[in-house]
């Protein structure tokens, strides 16, 4: 038996020897607690929820518009058509660094700055930090709602996504009776500029030229991109497996049950960012629609302007 | 009923099911946590929030029969943010089997120690690599995938935790060596 060998053995048997014990019982009660308050979230793929507005997210809608004034002063930004023009070199923050607060798992986040890591395996490490007003909400861990949600007429919101292919007819995915939506019909190569392209080549939806984008100093595409509002997406489209409503998927999430997000509503514009991220491809994203207000778009565009990239 | 089959049914919704799915599996997670973290309380917190998100996202989970790799990668997710966290519980820090035991044959307890010493001062991904490749049973690139990294850096990492394990046990040889010639 060779020296390696006999190396890997004895790592292997002290590492069993280390993890003798099992769990102990407090843990099984402590967790078995935890799951009793915790829901499932939604079947199939995770997706915007509509947020109804109420009386009180009227009031913070408001809010919004001068917290997101605020925030926009003073944070960096990310640059790229599209985006207003950067703030004077003399500004600072009046404050110190604010503290950065992790992601919850669902529900209404406090005005703050958060950080999430969008991809679970290709790039478990890379974190996005972006600052909310109050009455925003986030939806799983990874996609930051208006307090008006994501759907149509008037939401808006954000989600950071991956993709390795695309659907040249979003409402028909089903390929061979497929009933997940998981391997797009154009596969794209690896750069931001190949997604950019390929999603500008596709005549199911219209789209604007990509064009050169930085944000917070990774070079990338952008490009709008505006969904159809002529479909019954409910009645006309494919359905995944155990819904009774059908799905529009623009593309297919990178990571096996990754996040993903279909088509909120008719006349979905999305802004999408794409940018190389020392080797991972990040899809940034923000959606609006024609009757989104002015200042809710603005507050939208703040939030998104405050994101800052680590990899 | 197989894990398959209670997976499906937790899918479903079935909170008996699922507490099943969690008995059988606590065990295996808590101890690849332990090893990593070297700390039994953030080995706990990770373990918890792993069940929990398991639970909340099993419904996006398309293919039961991978169930077992989505789970360690939800783990290892958990346990690289319990790393990044500060220490909360500094004095829960446990230095794990630095008793010393009888003697077998996976070496002395000074072999034991030096490896433990070792390997605690390896970083959290190095740790990883280690007790996915040597304890786990993994091939690099079945690590690697279940990372998330290319293979390459699961090589590199695989190899500088080695040689480093492997420096810790021919110290520890050549001073055992030292103190039998000057006895």
């Amino acid at each position: 038996m060779s020296t390696a060998s006999n190396f890997d053995l004895s790592i292997a048997a002290w590492l069993d020897e280390e993890a003798r014990d099992g769990a102990p019982e407090r843990l099984i009660d402590a967790t078995r607690r935890q799951l009793e308050r915790t829901n499932q979230r939604r079947a199939i793929w995770p997706a915007w929820r509509l947020s109804p507005m109420n009386a009180r997210l009227a009031v913070a809608a408001a809010a919004v518009v001068i917290a997101a004034v605020g925030v926009y002063l003073i944070l960096p930004r990310a640059n790229g058509p599209g985006f207003q023009s950067s703030p004077s070199p003399t500004l600072t923050p009046a404050s110190p660094t604010p503290t950065v607060h992790e992601i919850p798992a669902g529900g209404p986040l406090d005005a703050g700055r958060y950080v999430l890591r969008p991809y679970m395996t290709t790039a478990p490490g890379l974190e996005v930090l972006f600052t909310v007003p109050d009455g925003w909400d986030v939806f799983g861990n990874w996609a930051p709602l208006s307090p008006k949600g994501t759907s149509a007429p008037a939401g808006s919101g954000l989600a950071f996504l991956s993709t390795g292919s695309i659907y040249s007819d979003p409402c028909h995915w089903s390929k061979d009776g497929a009933v997940t939506a998981t391997v797009g019909d154009v596969a794209v190569g690896p750069t931001a500029a190949d997604l950019a392209n390929a999603i500008h080549a596709q005549t199911a939806y219209t789209s604007t030229v990509p064009v050169d984008v930085t944000i917070d100093g990774y070079t990338g595409k952008q490009l709008d991109v505006e969904l159809p509002s002529d479909i019954d997406v409910a009645t006309e489209c494919d359905k995944e497996a155990g819904t009774s409503e059908g799905s529009y998927w623009m593309w297919t999430p990178l990571e096996a049950d990754g996040n993903n997000v279909y088509a909120q509503g008719p006349g979905e514009r999305r802004h999408i960012s794409i940018v190389d991220v020392e080797g991972d491809r990040l899809i940034l994203m923000h959606n609006d629609y024609a009757g989104t207000s002015d200042a809710d778009v603005a507050a939208a565009q703040a939030v998104f302007d405050s994101i800052e990239i680590n990899p | 009923m197989t894990n398959a089959e209670l997976v499906r049914k937790g899918r479903a919704g079935d909170r008996d099911a699922f507490d099943l799915v969690m008995t059988a599996q606590i065990d295996h997670l808590y101890r690849i946590a332990r090893l990593i973290l070297r700390d039994t309380d953030r080995a706990e917190d990770a373990v918890q929030e792993a069940l929990v998100r398991c639970w909340r996202d099993l419904r996006t989970l398309r293919d039961p029969d991978r169930f077992d790799a989505w789970l360690n990668r939800l783990l290892l997710r958990c346990v690289t943010d319990e790393a990044r966290r500060e220490r909360r519980h500094a004095a829960s820090l446990v230095v794990l089997n630095a008793e010393p035991r009888q003697l077998d044959d996976t070496g002395t307890v000074a072999d034991r120690d030096e490896l433990a010493r070792v390997f605690g001062r390896l970083s959290v991904d190095h740790r990883t690599m280690v007790v996915l490749h040597h304890y786990l049973g993994f091939t690099i690139e079945e690590a690697a995938a279940t990372i998330g990294i290319p293979v390459g850096t699961a090589k590199s990492r695989l190899h500088y935790a080695t040689d480093a394990l492997r420096a810790a046990l021919e110290s520890d040889a050549r001073v055992t060596a030292t103190r039998q010639v000057m006895a």
